[in-house]
């Protein structure tokens, strides 16, 4: 169904009204009839040059096909706030709840930050406003990347676990994979301790309250998984590559409503080797058309769906090194970023010229799906509807 | 009657004093100079190469030459331009010849650590489970396999700078020989390699902030940038090549013990030999573990290959 302007008031309209009363009106949460959304998280840290300038990009699809499908926004911007960095977590917060610093750590160690949303993510917001069954609100996580589970949903008294999304990642995978080797009885003794051991450290991943709970819908998900690839994790597509082969199995699957994917690959330029950062970019970029290819032709998404592509953050721009965008320490360049809006009811082939912030894409994505992120600090943006 | 005037026997000492001040200023800012590009720094290492072997035989005490010049050259010359290009003929040739001697010496192991880092991460990038631990393995052993060469590289740098040969480079068993008699300053030598090593990593790794360091910067006015970036490069220059003529002078001053306690038969014994080389190797790790941190910060292929302090005096900033 279309987001037309009129929609789109009548939703922040009909979101207030609920949100003033606390529930919805008819009691009961009403069954999800609004489109289907899809964030690409275009992460790792990304500049524009490199993406959306189309003289010097390394994605020829989101550039030359899908920006003409939507609306390009070329001047997206991460509010500069003290105490603030530039770094995945934090903008995947930013994303998802639509505020600056809402989050707290839960542990951080060198190199690998543990942080969890305080506001309420964009899943919560959803399954607390529709009857949407768990499996339907999907987070697509690395495999190295366990700390991103806790983007699942937030710590907060009105929303929480109860609402949480579920999350596709190969982490996911080999705790199921543990828990039905021994209740099949039929592992090795061998096998059987090496995934004990590494049970052991997925349990230094978790939190009070985010171990994944049981649910039958990915419990076959995984069975088909397992069926297609095993059980030694080098059969299946790895790096960025396994997100989208994650994302495209949970949408013929799976058909979740709302899904964020997690692309992590351009920031191995941290380490210094600036091809693996347009690789990378090149990898995104092939799998965003593969997810938007693999939508026109389903049933279930094909007229029904929108893309939100936006970077988790920037990369630095600094030319007294080597690799000028080897890090993303908080600087100009690391700020700007970009976003691609495109589906049903958003505008075509428009370049929309003003600066946007990225705290507003949690309710814009909210005037989609007809619910208000009521504890965001940025406004709907409004201009992407036709 | 005319009054007479004591003149301080301080005065000459003084005066010299503040020539040879004036001196040594004037040496840092022309030899920082020429480290500024990577074909003048080897005129630059030339010229630290010929000093340090000028050095030794003042150590020792025997006639010297005249203390080298950048340009000019022997002023009793017949020639005019070997009077006034001689100095820069031979810097360029000594410099050359120490650089390659250098590289050479270090080459096995920097291409490893250059091949281990670039190829580790490429396996890791593409996510080959299968052989993760082949490129890290690699790196490790190039570490370790190092540290007994690197353990001898001042050594072998000042016997080349002696001897002025490429292969004096390798004579292991004298280099060897040298580093035993010359005991706890070779130590301590060694000790002020490995500072001035972190001296670099903050070369490397300040411009990496650069752009949180003035208002200028932050706001990403790009002239100002390149402009702060020149300015530090300068900076960090002068302070290399000031650092280098310190250990330089600590090197010819071990070198010249080691031969006189050599001389006289003066060896330090198997076990403090061997605890003064594992001592050296244990720095020569944490210096190579400061190599790979300002790898991380602000990555330079090149920098695998050249270490500023022993080998091509130029700082690849900005």
């Amino acid at each position: 169904m279309a987001v037309t302007r009129r929609r789109f008031n009548a939703a922040l309209a009909a979101s207030a009204a609920t949100l003033q009363f606390g529930f919805n009106l008819t009691s009961a949460r009403a069954a999800y009839r609004g489109p289907n959304v899809i964030i690409v998280r275009f992460g790792g840290g990304v500049r524009r040059a490199e993406t959306i300038v189309p003289d010097t990009t390394w994605a020829p699809y989101l550039v030359n096909v899908l920006a003409k499908r939507g609306v390009l926004i070329p001047d997206v911007h991460i509010a500069d706030i003290e105490g603030m960095d530039t770094s995945h977590a934090e903008g995947t917060i930013n994303i998802l709840t639509g505020r600056y610093a809402a989050w707290k750590d839960a542990g951080s160690k060198f190199l690998t930050p543990r942080i969890e949303p305080t506001a309420p993510t964009l899943f919560e917001y959803l399954r607390k406003a529709f009857d949407i069954a768990p499996h339907e609100v999907l987070l697509i996580n690395g495999e190295d990347r366990p700390q991103e589970e806790f983007f699942s949903f937030a710590r907060h008294k009105k929303f929480g676990g109860a609402f949480r999304a579920e999350v596709l990642s190969l982490y996911r995978y080999k705790r199921w994979l543990y828990q039905t080797l021994i209740a099949e009885g039929r592992a090795k003794s061998e096998q059987l301790e090496n995934l004990a051991e590494q049970m052991k450290k997925f349990d230094k991943h978790t939190l009070p309250g985010r171990t994944p709970k049981a649910n039958a819908r990915l419990d076959r998900f995984w069975q088909h998984w397992r069926r297609d690839y095993r059980e030694t994790g080098l059969i299946n597509a790895r790096g960025d590559q396994l997100l989208t082969e994650l994302a495209l199995r949970a949408m013929r699957q799976l058909k979740p409503r709302l899904m964020m994917i997690n692309y992590q690959d351009p920031d191995y330029v941290h380490w210094g080797n600036a091809s693996h950062y347009t690789r990378a970019i090149a990898v995104i970029d092939r799998g965003l058309r593969q997810l938007v290819e693999t939508a026109d032709h389903m049933d279930a998404y094909a007229g029904r769906t929108v893309f939100v592509v936006i970077p988790d953050c920037g990369r630095d721009s600094n030319s007294l090194l080597g690799i000028p965008f080897q890090h993303h320490f908080n600087t100009k360049s690391a700020h700007e970023i970009w976003a691609l809006v495109a589906g049903p009811g958003i505008a075509r082939g428009r370049v929309l010229d003003k600066p946007i912030d990225q705290s507003q894409i949690a309710a814009t994505v909210g005037a989609v799906m007809g619910f208000k992120a009521r504890y965001a600090e940025g406004d709907a943006i409004s201009d992407l509807f036709s | 009657m005319t009054g007479t005037v004591a003149i301080s026997a301080d005065v000459p000492k003084r005066q010299g004093l503040l020539a040879g001040t004036v001196r040594t200023m004037g040496t840092i800012v022309l030899g920082a100079a020429l480290c500024l590009t990577p074909p003048t720094a080897l005129i630059a290492l030339g010229w630290l190469t010929r000093k340090t072997a000028h050095d030794i035989r003042g150590n020792q005490g025997a006639p010297s030459n005249e203390r080298p010049k950048f340009v000019r050259g022997d002023p009793t010359s017949d020639r005019r331009i070997s009077r006034w290009f001689g100095g820069l003929v031979q810097n360029l040739s000594a410099g050359v010849k120490a650089w390659f001697g250098v590289i050479a010496f270090t080459l096995p192991f920097s291409l490893a650590w250059l091949t281990g880092w670039f190829a580790g991460w490429e396996n890791s990038f593409s996510k080959g489970y299968e052989q993760a631990g082949v490129w890290p393995t690699v790196s490790l052993l190039a570490v370790f396999l190092s540290l007994p060469i690197l353990s001898l590289l001042p050594m072998a740098v000042a016997h080349q700078a002696q001897h002025a040969s490429f292969a004096s480079m390798f004579a292991l068993k004298e280099i060897l020989n040298r580093v035993r008699a010359a005991g706890w300053r070779y130590l301590m030598l060694t000790i002020l390699i490995t500072l001035g090593g972190v001296g670099v990593l903050g070369a490397r790794a300040l411009p990496v902030f650069g752009e949180h360091m003035l208002a200028e910067n932050v706001q990403g006015d790009v002239k100002a940038l390149k402009a702060f970036g020149a300015v530090f490069k300068i900076v960090m220059t002068v302070g290399l090549f000031a650092g280098i003529l310190l250990v330089r002078k600590m090197m010819a001053s071990t070198y010249a013990h080691a031969e006189a306690r050599m001389s006289a038969g003066e060896m330090a014994g198997k076990f403090k030999s061997l605890f003064i080389l594992t001592a050296t190797g244990a720095l020569w790790l944490s210096a190579v573990f400061i190599i790979y941190v300002g790898q991380f910060l602000n990555y330079n292929w090149w920098a695998w290959f050249n270490q500023p302090v022993l080998m091509l005096p130029w700082l690849m900033t900005g």
